[in-house]
Order: structure tokens, then C-alpha cells, then sequence
């Protein structure tokens, strides 16, 4: 893996390891130029970002919400109460679609909320929409409706 | 009101008392002053009788001694002349008729009169007897004195004549009225007697009203008492009276009875009662007593008592003041049995408490199903997928037929976990409406089912449709159902139309426009009347009911797959929002689903 500063950098904190895999296949299987990150909870994600060496900031985070030792949604809390990462685009990532993750994600300030396909080409076109997605422009016309990226 | 009203009737009767006494009063006077004149009248009747008489007899003398004068001087015996008249006798007349005419001046004036009259007289018997007997004898004095007594008795006869016996006739002529005057006692008397019978009368009539009444009320209050006894002991209360000044109690019969003692048993005062009330209660009610009783604030209290037979009971008691019509303060309480009510408030409590466990249970149920249960099944597609991406080609055939199968089950698994979700979720859902843009959900909807339209070529017409009121995920859950229940019963080789109308609807016809019985009809309320129909296989009229059966999927050809679920909780959905749902099937032709939304609350 090389660390071209050039790169999209990518991150995702998920506690299942078959996940992880899924996701790394499918980020290999796109061909992209860009450089994943896993971490296995929310402790090792944050220990990550507010870890002083970590200078080259990720572009793109995906956030399971259900995670040991750190939920996905304290990791949220904590990342958009520091202004280093007001750049950062947070993609939650998890199985629920319960309208009260919903709701509270948006609120805390995720960018999207992506349920997690059951089908691997699906997940290949989600990490492909988010990667190449135009984030000023979606940010600026965001809404509840816009938010929960269907698939 | 009945009794200010015999207040009033009270104040009359006494007017009434008050003058029949004063016109007995009045009569009664009357009868002694006319007996007293009767007396009167009667008395100088007497006294008139009497003077008449001495008057006789006065003349009767004085003839006597006329006669006694004449044969003195005819025998001129001298020698018997002195003391030979009745002087003393005419005296005593005079004296009597004198007295006799005390009562009345002018007979009385004529008897003085009459008695200077009878004094010359006595004289000129005298003079005349000294004459006859005079030394020397003088004939013409003599005479003289004969004629002198002759012209004196002319005179007194006269003055009897005109003055004495007119005074006399005068009374008795005043006097003769008489028989009017007792006519007039006797009138008076009868008016008294016939006054008095008739106030008799009138007083016993009115009495005997009023004790009817007095009877009849006495009746009344008996019965009400004896209402207002059966009435505690039905409906488990009794009461309590102290009077704060006397400090004297009153306890009713329930109160013993709710005791479980004989009524009166004990002499009815706090301490006996006391006894009773549970000793984890009692301080409280005692304080809250005599704070009441300090303070005149009204009490109410719920507490435990023990009774003998050792049975634990609670009770409400309430109390308040008031002043009876002495101006005497006293407290009423009533106590209430609740103990029964107590009991089934409880074991509500506990039952509330038991619901909400299992609520709280089916929701971590809900959220096991939503969320646990499709992570490892999620995975397992996505392995497949995987491995259909990648190697299907290289194991056998068979195998890729058990593969297709496992594929297959999978994503029905999935179906049925998603649809118990939504089902579930749709019972325990809070009832929050908003007015919600049916035009811009079924947009979304459409944008949704968007790969399933295009794939069966649907044609899709939609009306503009109204805002109703809801929640929104079940509205949009339950058109997704209908339109996609739409999309799946198509028919082969036929172009799926689907058309989503509306009208307005007042419940008064839902009866005749559905024609079938409903099992809930809310009159007076206007609906919105939404119908989605379809060209697809539909269904025989006869399973409209049973399909909204949750797990109900009627007999149709394999190559349809279902949860038989989705009209399930459409049905669901529609009954959270006060509405009904319809199905009308025509086998091979269509099915038509009709949807009343209220359209308020």
C-alpha cells in the first residue's frame, strides 16, 4: 500500500471481520486510486484521528454504528465536535434502517446513511457513488430525503 | 322550597290564632257588660218595686192617721192623742224610701221632698189636735187648721201626683226595655258560641291537615332513611356525625357493618373506632384528624383497618364541616370500602407493569429480528453473491441447482423477516399524525419500486391525490404494499395497469357502497375514499375478508411468492389511522382495493 498524498483516502471502522473483507474486495475490485484504512471499533478509529502523527487527514469515512468498546454514533458526536475534521465526509454504514438511527445520524452530522447490501456488485456501486460522489454540491442541497442513499 | 313553603303557611295560621282570640276576646267583653246592664236593670226593676210599695204603705199610714185625726177630734179624746199617730212607722218608710232612691237623683230629690211634706203633716196633726184641745177653745183657728190640712193634703196628693209617681213611672218605663236586653245577651251569646264552634272547627280541620301532613313527611323521611340504610349497605359506605360542641358521635348502621359488628354494638366515639384502623396507618389518621379539626379543612384519606376476623380492608374516608340549622358546628364523614377496587386497581398496576416488560421484551425482539437476525443473513447473500459472481460455473450442475435453491430461500427469509419488522412495528406504533402529501409519496414510492415497474412494463395512472393525515412510514408502507400486492398478481402475457383514483366520501353510505356488513361504521364523518385497482389474476369475492388474515395467502400458483403479510398490515396500518380497507376480487380480471382515510381526527 502506498501512501501517495494524491490518493483518496478511505477509512472504515467495522467490528466484523467478514465486513471488512467484503469492503476491502470490493475497494480492490474498483480499481481506484485510494487507500483504505480498517479499524475494528470506534476506540481504534478515534485513537487513529486524534492521534498526533496522523497528518494526512482521510477523505472519506464509513461508519458502522454498532460497534464494541465506542459506538459508531460517539464517534460521530466526538469527530464533528472537532473542527480539524470539518472536511471529513462521514458515510454511516450499517444494517439498521430504523427511522431513530435515521434521524439522529443526520442530526449529529453524517453526510449519508448507506444500509449495507446484501448483494456484493450493490456494494461495489455504493462505494463507487460515495467515492465519486460531489460532496460541496450534496452537502449543500442535503435533506432527509437526500440523506439515505437507496440503492 | 316545600319548607319555606310551610314556614309561610305557619306564619298564617297564626294571624288566623290571633284574631279569632281577639274577636272572642272581643265577644266575651261584649256578653259581660250587656249581663252587667241586665244585672243593673234587673236591680232597679227590684228597687222601683220596692219604692212603689213603701210608697203605698206611707199613704196607707198617713190615711190611717187621717181616719185616727177624724175620730180624735169627732170622741175629743184627748187624753189618748199623744203618741197615738204613726209617726215613727212613716219615718221608717220615709228612711226606706230614701235609701231606695239613692240610684237615682231626681226620685231621690222627690222622696226628700216628700218627707218635708210628711214632717208639715205630722205638724199639722199636731197644730190641729192642739187646737181642738186649746183653753180657751177658738173655733176659728180650728177651722182654720181643718182647712189648712184639708189644702196641705191637696197639695202633697198633687206632688205625689205630679212629681213622685212620674219619677217612679219614668224608671219603670226606662226599665221596660228589659226583654230586648236579653233578647240582645241571648243574640250575643249565640254569635260567641257559633264564633267559637266555627274557630273550633277551622283549627281542628287545619290541625288535622297538618298532622296528616306531619304524618306523611315522617313517612317519607322514614322511607328515605331506610333507602339511604339500603343504599349504604349496597354500595359499601358508611357515615359518621360529631358534633364538635357536644362532642358527641354518631356512627350508621353500615359503619358497624363494614366493621363486621352488629349495628351499635359499641358506643359510637373515635376511640372505638380507632381500634380498627391499621396500626401502619393510624398516626397518619390521627394527624390528619385533628389537623382537620384544628384547621375546618375537609379530609380525605385513604387507609387500612383490621377486622376482628383478622381481614385487611381499605377504605376511603371523606369528611367535611358543617353548621345545622342550631348553629352548632359538626363534622360528616362517610368512609368507603374501596377494598375491592383497591385490589383490581393493583392488580392493574401489575398487569400495566407486566405489559410494559413485554413491550419492552417484543421490542428487543423487534430489534433482534431488524437487526440480528439479518446480519448473519445478509452476510450469507452476500456470500452468495460472491460466490455467484465468481465460481458458480465450476461446481456441478445439481449443485448449482441446490445453490439457485439456497439463493431462493434466502432472499424469502429476508422478505418475511422485513415484513415482521414492519408488522410489528405498525402495532406499537404512536399514534403522531401530520398531514402528509399523498402526491409526493407516491412519487417516491414509484421512484422505489422504480426496477420491478420497468420489468413488468406496468402502466401506472395516478389521480391527484389528497393530504391526509398519518403517520408516514405507514402510509408509505401501506401503498408500497398495495402497489407492489399489484405488481405481483399480474397476469402472463398482459401489460399490468394499475389506477389509483379518489373521491370524497360521507360514512352514511358506506354501507350501500361497499355492500357488505361492516364491522365498524363511525357515522357523521367525512372520509377519504382512495381505490387502487389492477388488471391482474384478483381474487373470488369470496376471500375479501380472509385476505387481510395475517399469513393468509390464498391458493395461487407457485410462481407467486408472498410473506402473507403485506395486506395483513396494510389492514393494520389503515386501522391505526381510523379507517377501514375493502378488497373486491373478480378472478382473472382484477382486484380493487379501497381505502377511507378520515379526514379529521
Amino acid at each position: 500500500m502506498n501512501s501517495d498524498s494524491s490518493q483518496m483516502r478511505i477509512l472504515l471502522a467495522e467490528d466484523d471481520e467478514d465486513d471488512r473483507l467484503f469492503f476491502n474486495d470490493a475497494i480492490n475490485e474498483l480499481k481506484m486510486n485510494n487507500r483504505l484504512m480498517t479499524f475494528k471499533d470506534g476506540r481504534d478509529l478515534m485513537d487513529y484521528l486524534e492521534n498526533p502523527e496522523t497528518t494526512l487527514l482521510p477523505h472519506i469515512l464509513f461508519l458502522d454504528l454498532n460497534m464494541p468498546c465506542k459506538t459508531g454514533a460517539e464517534c460521530l458526536k466526538e469527530i464533528r465536535a472537532n473542527p480539524k475534521f470539518k472536511d471529513l465526509t462521514i458515510a454511516i454504514y450499517s444494517t439498521s434502517s430504523s427511522e431513530k438511527d435515521i434521524e439522529e445520524t443526520f442530526i449529529g452530522g453524517a453526510n449519508i446513511y448507506i444500509k449495507k447490501p446484501n448483494d456484493f456488485s450493490k456494494l461495489k456501486k455504493v462505494i463507487k457513488d460515495v467515492v465519486n460522489m460531489n460532496w460541496q454540491y450534496h452537502t449543500s442541497g442535503l435533506n432527509k430525503e437526500t440523506f439515505f442513499l437507496s440503492i | 322550597m316545600k319548607f319555606l313553603k310551610q314556614n309561610k303557611y305557619f306564619f298564617l295560621l297564626r294571624i288566623a290564632l290571633g284574631i279569632s282570640i281577639i274577636a272572642i276576646g272581643y265577644l266575651t267583653t261584649m256578653f259581660y257588660f250587656q249581663m252587667k246592664d241586665l244585672d243593673s236593670s234587673f236591680q232597679s226593676i227590684e228597687n222601683i218595686n220596692a219604692t212603689q210599695n213603701e210608697l203605698d204603705e206611707l199613704f196607707s199610714i198617713l190615711k190611717e192617721d187621717e181616719i185616727k185625726l177624724s175620730n180624735l177630734i169627732i170622741a175629743d179624746d184627748v187624753a189618748i192623742s199623744k203618741g197615738i199617730f204613726n209617726r215613727e212607722e212613716a219615718s221608717e218608710k220615709i228612711k226606706n224610701l230614701e235609701q231606695l232612691s239613692a240610684n237615682n237623683r231626681f226620685l231621690h230629690q222627690s222622696i226628700l221632698k216628700l218627707a218635708s211634706f210628711i214632717e208639715k203633716k205630722y205638724t199639722l196633726f199636731d197644730e190641729i189636735m192642739a187646737s181642738s184641745k186649746a183653753i180657751p177653745y177658738d173655733e176659728n183657728t180650728f177651722t182654720e187648721k181643718l182647712f189648712e190640712n184639708k189644702r196641705f193634703n191637696h197639695s202633697l196628693y198633687k206632688f205625689i201626683e205630679d212629681d213622685v209617681q212620674p219619677n217612679i213611672n219614668g224608671i219603670k218605663l226606662h226599665d221596660s226595655n228589659y226583654p230586648e236586653k236579653i233578647a240582645t245577651t241571648r243574640k250575643t251569646v249565640f254569635i260567641l258560641a257559633l264564633v267559637s264552634i266555627v274557630i273550633f272547627l277551622l283549627s281542628y280541620s287545619k290541625m288535622n291537615d297538618n298532622l296528616l301532613y306531619l304524618k306523611k313527611i315522617n313517612n317519607d323521611l322514614k322511607l328515605l332513611n331506610d333507602t339511604f340504610n339500603s343504599a349504604e349497605k349496597i354500595a359499601g359506605f358508611g357515615y359518621w356525625k360529631i358534633d364538635l360542641s357536644t362532642n358527641a358521635y354518631t356512627f350508621s348502621d353500615n359503619l358497624y357493618r363494614l366493621l363486621e359488628e352488629d349495628p351499635k354494638k359499641f358506643k359510637p366515639n373515635w376511640e372505638n373506632f380507632n381500634k380498627y384502623i391499621h396500626p401502619e396507618d393510624y398516626e397518619y389518621v390521627i394527624k390528619t384528624n385533628k389537623e382537620s379539626i384544628d384547621n375546618q379543612i375537609p379530609t380525605s384519606m385513604l387507609f387500612r383497618y383490621i377486622l376482628p376476623s383478622g381481614v385487611l380492608k381499605y377504605v376511603i374516608s371523606t369528611a367535611n364541616f358543617r353548621t345545622n340549622d342550631k348553629g352548632q358546628n359538626i363534622k360528616i364523614g362517610v368512609i368507603h370500602d374501596v377494598t375491592e377496587q383497591f385490589k383490581k386497581t393493583f392488580e392493574l398496576e401489575e398487569n400495566n407493569k407486566r405489559l410494559i416488560a413485554i413491550n419492552a421484551e417484543l421490542e428487543s425482539f423487534n430489534n433482534i429480528v431488524s437487526h440480528d437476525l439479518q446480519e448473519p443473513l445478509r452476510k450469507i447473500q452476500m456470500f452468495i453473491s460472491r460466490i455467484e459472481a465468481n465460481d458458480l460455473s465450476v461446481i456441478s450442475e445439481a449443485s448449482q441447482g441446490y445453490f439457485s435453491k439456497i439463493k431462493v430461500s434466502a432472499n424469502r427469509m429476508q422478505h418475511l423477516m422485513i415484513d415482521l419488522v414492519n408488522y410489528s412495528r405498525t402495532i406499537k406504533s404512536d399514534k403522531i399524525f401530520v398531514e402528509i402529501n399523498l402526491n409526493a409519496i407516491l412519487q417516491e414510492i414509484l421512484e422505489e419500486l422504480q426496477p420491478t415497474i420497468e420489468e413488468t412494463k406496468a402502466k401506472i395512472a395516478i389521480d391527484e391525490l389528497p393530504n391526509v393525515l398519518g403517520t408516514k412510514f405507514q402510509i408509505q408502507q401501506l401503498f408500497i404494499n398495495l402497489i407492489s400486492n399489484s405488481l405481483k398478481y399480474t397476469k402472463p402475457n398482459t401489460t399490468p395497469e394499475i389506477k389509483i383514483t379518489t373521491d370524497d366520501f360521507f360514512a352514511d353510505n358506506l354501507e350501500d357502497s361497499i355492500n357488505e356488513k361492516s364491522d365498524k361504521i363511525i357515522t357523521n364523518k367525512t372520509y377519504f375514499k382512495i381505490i387502487i385497482s389492477d388488471n391482474g389474476i384478483g381474487f373470488k369475492q369470496e376471500y375479501s375478508e380472509k385476505i387481510f388474515q395475517l399469513f393468509r395467502r390464498l391458493e395461487t400458483e407457485m410462481s407467486y411468492t408472498g410473506t402473507g403479510l403485506g395486506l395483513a398490515i396494510c389492514k393494520k396500518i389503515i386501522e391505526n389511522h381510523n379507517g377501514f380497507i375493502k378488497a373486491q376480487g373478480n378472478p382473472g380480471i382484477g382486484a380493487t382495493f379501497i381505502i377511507y382515510l378520515p379526514k379529521s381526527l
